[in-house]
């Protein structure tokens, strides 16, 4: 299988000067054709940064990303944008379906975007909404729809432009647990016809349906596992933690990136890196042509 | 490039109508500019039309002498500008100018218009404040305004104490329509109403002033009821049979001259010159006006750039879907820029019905008769969608340079 995604050193800062953030940090990942990759990890690990760079949303300050074999960490706004229409499709936790527009005009909205005419898309659209169970709420404003519909019609949205890679931002996220299982169920089988998807998730359940788990940690991948369809690994069901913290890193955690050690246990090292070379110089200047005259003699 | 002209229409045809009262507020101002600029336009375009036909309906050939220097003409005595300051002048021609004029061979009649100050009444004590009016014989038939009841007196009853009353004479001071044979009480003489003017309309022969509201009588009569003291404002002379109107301006020019002392503080107007003087001042005047109201559409296109800015805040949100499923931030600009071009252009529309309106009324309720034509609205329409365009650009690239990131945050 290919690679659909080929992530090569990637780095994301935020800021500058004092205020830099490291939000991906030297991040290195492929992904094939064909993948369903669970993201674990806690707020502020890099999720949602790492989600932006790879749904083409953000440039990646450093490093090289490849979407289906396309160099496209480098490209202008307008290319990217035209990347994402073309190959990413977004579920969003919130749904965000815009509320002046129909079911169906909202999943034909991607398809707008690509110039298509309007009897086509609609067509298409319409067809997008039978896939997910919804060919009668074609017509219905998103206020008009429940939760797990409204993230249905998000799933039909995404799906519509056939992109090759879906990425789920916490799908179920507000959903309750029937609509969840019904959303994972439509992406499982999304997966099963062999789409690529890439999903965040706090809930360890959902990684039931995920081929393979990555858990992050302070903008890196901590880990990577290959798991099988219907279970759950030992370190989603300990909640993404796959090792507990040091008392170290707990304290270090948000000082700096450049601060890999407590000062306060480095400082005694330093000080006597710095007293003995200023004392010492003046001894030895003063031994060593002694010695060496002493020698010399 | 897609840029989706149909739905981004339809889309803000639908947010106009989701939001009508803030719509509304905010084509306020383009709504008022295009109606006043057309109506102002209408307005003059119809006065200028009015003046027109009058003249080309008037007496083949009148010449119009006015006190003052009206214009300033090159060596060869073509109109090279107007002086509206001398316009607003008190000078006036005097009995002398006109029996100096009358008396030329090349002159068949000489028709003054003078204005003496009286308060009209009846015999009953009613009063009305009306401009009288002395003039001589000529006058209809010369300015082609038409006696809607009765006759204009003629040369026979040029020293006859009889009146021909505007409109508006007739229908407040005796409250009835056709009042001919009644009295009309002027500085304590009576004059008998022997004709009733169809209504007026702008006049180059007439000068200004609403003349529904005058009395005329024999300038004889005038002269006797206010002591010689009346105020000639112009002079309206037709060329005998076989005089051309250049030489009659010539001999008119002299003649005053020799009793102006040898000044020129007088004007002589050919009718093809009363018409370009007129339609240049009124050209002017229109400019102006519509002018003034054009400032309220530069109002409006603010208006307009303020709620598109407050509407691109509103919909950050939105913008980031629509750029994270692929919308170029071209596409996003012209969202933006052609709802803020369809707002300014239903405004316009709307501007040009209340322009209709008013001019509907001013139709029904005034002597006035405003022509709005298609350039005019067809310019009117294009103005207020420029101003769309204009107003709407900086919203749209606010829109448009919008991070899709920060975007999908914004609650």
């Amino acid at each position: 299988m290919s690679d659909v995604i080929e992530l090569t050193n990637v780095s994301k800062i935020y800021g500058f000067g004092n205020a830099t953030t490291v939000a991906l940090d030297e991040v290195t990942l492929n992904v094939k054709k064909g993948e369903f990759v669970a993201i674990m990890g806690a707020s502020g690990s890099g999720k949602s940064s790492l989600l932006n760079v790879i749904g083409l949303l953000d440039r990646p300050t450093h490093g090289t990303y490849s979407l289906g074999g396309r160099v496209v960490s480098r490209l202008r706004p307008n290319r990217l944008a035209k990347a994402r229409r073309d190959h990413i499709g977004f579920i969003f936790q919130s749904f965000n379906l815009l509320p002046r527009l129909t079911a169906l005009d909202n999943v034909a909205l991607p398809l707008a975007y690509k110039g298509m005419t309007q009897t086509k898309r609609l067509k298409q659209a319409g067809q997008a909404l039978e896939d997910v169970g919804l060919s009668d709420r074609e017509y219905y404003f998103p206020k008009n729809l429940s939760g797990g519909e409204a993230q249905r019609v998000a799933i039909a949205r995404a799906l519509v432009g056939g992109p090759s890679l879906i990425i789920a931002d916490e799908p179920t996220g507000n959903l309750d647990s029937v609509n969840s299982k019904i959303v994972l169920e439509l992406l499982a089988e999304l997966h099963a016809k062999g789409s690529t998807i890439l999903m965040v998730t706090h809930n360890p359940e959902l990684t039931r349906y995920a081929t393979r788990v990555l858990y992050m940690h302070d903008g890196g991948i901590m880990f990577d596992e290959q798991t099988k369809i219907g279970e759950v690994p030992l370190r989603a069901k300990r909640g993404g933690q796959a090792k507990p913290k040091t008392d170290e890193e707990e304290q270090l955690e948000g000082v700096s990136i450049f601060m890999t050690a407590i000062p306060a246990k480095k400082a005694p090292g330093r000080k006597k890196l710095t007293k003995k070379p200023a004392k010492k110089p003046k001894k030895a200047a003063q031994r060593k042509p002694a010695k060496r005259s002493g020698n010399n003699k | 490039m897609t840029i989706l002209v149909g739905r981004n229409v339809r889309m803000a045809l639908k947010s106009i109508k989701s939001t009508k009262l803030r719509s509304l507020l905010t084509m306020l101002g383009i709504i008022i500019g295009v109606a006043s600029v057309i109506t102002a336009v209408s307005l003059g375009e119809g006065v200028r039309q009015q003046i027109t036909g009058s003249v080309k309906t008037s007496a083949k050939d009148v010449l119009t002498v006015r006190p003052g220097r009206l214009v300033n003409r090159d060596k060869s005595g073509h109109i090279v500008s107007a002086n509206y300051q001398a316009a607003l002048g008190t000078a006036a021609l005097t009995n002398q100018d006109l029996q100096a004029i009358a008396k030329l061979p090349s002159v068949k009649t000489a028709t003054p218009l003078s204005t003496i100050s009286a308060l009209a009444a009846t015999r009953e004590g009613r009063q009305f404040d009306s401009i009288i009016v002395g003039t001589g014989p000529d006058f209809a038939s010369i300015s082609g305004q038409k006696v809607a009841y009765g006759n204009f007196f003629d040369e026979s009853q040029s020293d006859h104490d009889v009146a021909i009353i505007g409109k508006t004479v007739a229908e407040q001071l005796f409250q009835e329509n056709v009042p001919i044979g009644q009295i009309a009480v002027l500085r304590g003489h009576e004059f008998i109403v022997s004709g009733v003017f169809d209504s007026f309309s702008a006049n180059a022969y007439t000068g200004g002033g609403d003349l529904n509201t005058a009395i005329f009588i024999p300038y004889d009569a005038a002269r006797a009821i206010s002591g010689n003291a009346t105020n000639i404002y112009q002079i309206l002379v037709t060329p005998k049979d076989g005089a051309t109107e250049s030489l009659v301006s010539n001999d008119v020019t002299q003649a005053l001259s020799t009793t102006h002392g040898g000044q020129q503080d007088f004007t002589v107007l050919t009718k093809a010159e009363t018409l370009q003087l007129t339609s240049k001042t009124l050209a002017i005047l229109t400019t102006l006006i519509a002018g003034i109201a054009a400032i309220s559409l530069i109002v409006g296109g603010i208006g307009i750039m303020n709620i598109m800015f407050v509407s691109v805040t509103e919909r950050t949100r939105e913008i980031g879907v629509r750029k994270s499923i692929g919308a170029t931030n071209r596409q996003i600009y012209s969202q933006f820029s052609i709802e803020a071009t369809i707002i300014s252009l239903v405004g316009g529309i709307i501007g040009v019905l209340l322009a209709m309106f008013a001019n509907f009324c001013l139709k029904v309720f005034t002597s006035l008769t405003p022509v709005a034509t298609w350039p005019i609205i067809g310019l009117a329409v294009a103005t207020s969608t420029v101003i769309g365009i204009v107003f709407g650009t900086a919203p749209a690239i606010k829109a448009a340079r919008k991070d899709p990131i920060e975007s999908l945050r914004h609650e």
